[in-house]
């Protein structure tokens, strides 16, 4: 039986952001508004949960543009579904995020 | 502004709370995030962006991977991964169910018991007399050397009345007697009772008589398959017993003699025989004895069996339950309801199955030899003591409403701050039904282990096998 998801509304907005393409930490406090003490915590127990993951940018990538590489968070198939059911929950969510296409990965 | 050698020293010390194994990729992170900060176009906080760093750690090292439990809390413990969110078997003592508990005993209750009728001295205590007059047919002991003390209806007297002493009690009553000794048949050395003519009689088993002045021998089957390999003319045939010549006129089975003393054969003496016995030999005198003789204890045949005899095992046991004191007091603790009919009723339960586990059991252990042995009564009470101590400690680790094992302990306090702080230990109950205060030591304000009932407001805060699973900040 899938297990319903119930995510505080800093979660919704840091797994929205995410999904709008803000796919590293600071990019995901720059969104938000909130402090690097509240996003890294919380993405871990994103992570956790399963509802995101991450992976390391490719050092040849970092190299040829003269910085360290990043960690790149992304949603997994059950983090955007309790994204959605999130939204329904929180119906400014999506108003709150810019979407960064762009970004996205 | 670009990150300075003090956000570097900000971040290695953060890293420091981080657990090994995440050390290195947490850092990694952290220093890029720090970089890619710093070199943000618009500027950013790196102070504070490096202080969000020990919130994280700290987070990290709470919740760092640990052993697989039994219980969680979602603010505190990790869980496993949603898509496999149920709560771990590993580590749940066996016990945890008090369902599970009560089978187990009641298994161990049926193997005590059903090794109690295997076993053929157990057995034939509690199997009821083979004599049909063992009612009215007594054992009788000399109140010398404490006899009179085993005759209990458990353990076998010993042999304590002298042959005088029989003749005395013969004058007075319908008696038979009999001693155990060795005596030499053939080759082979034998445990034989040499007894008076009517004993048989007395105990209404009909044995053939042997004719006119010849010495009857009866056998016991175990000795008749073990020392004339269960030859079949054995009966009617004549045996030289210690230089005697004796007729083979019967073959007993086990279960017919539950007299004291295991032998493998009676010599049914006539009275000329046995009035050369020594005066002072001592052995058993069985009868019918209208009144207390002076000087003797007598025990019903009938006593021996049933359920008279486990009387001095329960006494044993009820002894060692009120050892238990000694250690521990009765007290389960302080319950604000203490009034659950459940809890009463498991308690209840378990002792009514630790009692037959124990007195079956001391009777298997004391029963393994020829007879009863003294030990039986030793273990029955170390075993009541054992088994009340275990009742009324598992009792007290256990949730007062769903029945179950406490989990997750916690040290809280510290011994050195017991002014105004309790110190000890606090449980928890896995499906949130409460907590439990145990005291490190005994204050005049927290003298015993104290119950707090949580109400359903706290359930979200519990995980549990089938429900929502809430993500908090």
């Amino acid at each position: 039986m899938p297990v319903e998801l119930k995510l505080s509304h800093t979660a919704a907005m840091i797994l929205k952001a995410i999904d709008a393409g803000h796919i590293y930490g600071f990019g995901v406090m720059e969104v938000t508004g909130l402090p690097s003490g509240t996003v890294y915590p919380a993405m871990r127990r994103l992570e956790r949960d399963d509802l995101i993951k991450s992976r390391w940018e490719k050092q040849s990538i970092a190299d040829a543009e003269q910085r360290p590489p990043r960690k790149y968070y992304g949603l997994t198939a059950s983090g955007r579904a309790t994204l959605q059911a999130s939204e329904k929950r929180y119906p400014l969510l999506a108003r709150l995020i810019p979407i960064m296409e762009e970004e996205k990965v | 502004m670009s990150p300075s050698g003090l956000h570097l020293a900000m971040l290695r010390t953060a890293a420091l709370l981080v657990g090994e194994q995440q050390r290195a990729e947490w850092l990694a992170e952290w220093t890029s995030e720090l970089w890619h900060a710093g070199h943000e176009p618009h500027g950013a906080n790196l102070t504070a962006f490096c202080l969000g760093a020990f919130r994280d750690a700290f987070w990290l090292r709470s919740n760092a991977p640990l052993p697989r439990s039994y219980g969680v809390l979602h603010l505190d413990v990790p869980s496993e991964p949603v898509a496999s969110q149920s709560l771990p078997e590993f580590g749940v003592p066996f016990l945890q169910s008090p369902a599970r508990c009560l089978s187990l005993l009641s298994v161990m209750a049926m193997v005590s018991v059903s090794a109690a009728f295997l076993l053929p001295t157990a057995r034939n205590l509690i199997l009821p007399s083979p004599y049909p007059d063992a009612r009215n047919l007594v054992l009788v002991t000399s109140n010398a050397m404490g006899s009179a003390d085993r005759a209990n209806g458990l353990l076998d007297p010993y042999a304590s009345v002298s042959v005088d002493e029989f003749r005395f009690l013969r004058k007075h009553a319908d008696m038979a007697f009999y001693l155990a000794t060795h005596v030499q048949i053939g080759h082979t050395n034998l445990f034989v009772a040499r007894t008076s003519p009517d004993l048989f009689r007395l105990l209404s088993i009909r044995i053939p008589a042997a004719g006119e002045h010849r010495t009857s021998f009866v056998l016991t089957q175990a000795a008749w398959r073990r020392y004339f390999k269960s030859e079949p003319g054995i009966v009617g045939s004549t045996v030289n017993v210690a230089g005697k010549p004796a007729v083979v006129t019967g073959i007993l089975a086990a279960s017919q003699w539950t007299l004291p003393a295991k032998v493998d054969g009676w010599l049914l003496e006539d009275d000329a025989a046995f009035a050369a016995l020594p005066a002072d030999a001592e052995g058993f005198a069985v009868g019918r004895l209208p009144r207390p003789v002076a000087g003797f204890s007598s025990l019903s045949l009938a006593a021996r069996h049933g359920a008279e005899p486990f009387i001095s095992l329960v006494l044993e046991f009820l002894f060692g339950c009120l050892l238990v004191r000694v250690r521990t007091p009765f007290s389960l603790g302080h319950y604000p309801q203490n009034m659950r009919p459940g809890r009463w009723l498991f308690l209840t339960a378990k002792l009514a199955l630790v009692l037959p586990i124990v007195i079956f059991g001391a009777l298997d252990l004391g029963s393994l030899g020829s007879s009863i042995s003294d030990i039986a009564l030793l273990i029955a009470a170390l075993g009541g003591m054992f088994a009340m101590g275990w009742a009324l400690a598992d009792q007290r680790r256990r949730c007062p409403v769903c029945l179950r094992i406490l989990a997750n302990p916690v040290r809280i306090g510290q011994s050195s701050r017991m002014l105004l702080e309790w110190h000890g230990t606090e449980l928890v109950c896995l499906r949130g039904h409460g907590l439990l205060h145990i005291p490190e030591r005994p204050a005049i304000w927290f003298t015993t282990q104290q119950w707090m009932d949580l109400d359903s407001s706290w359930s979200g805060l519990f995980s549990d096998r089938a429900t929502s699973h809430s993500l908090v900040r």
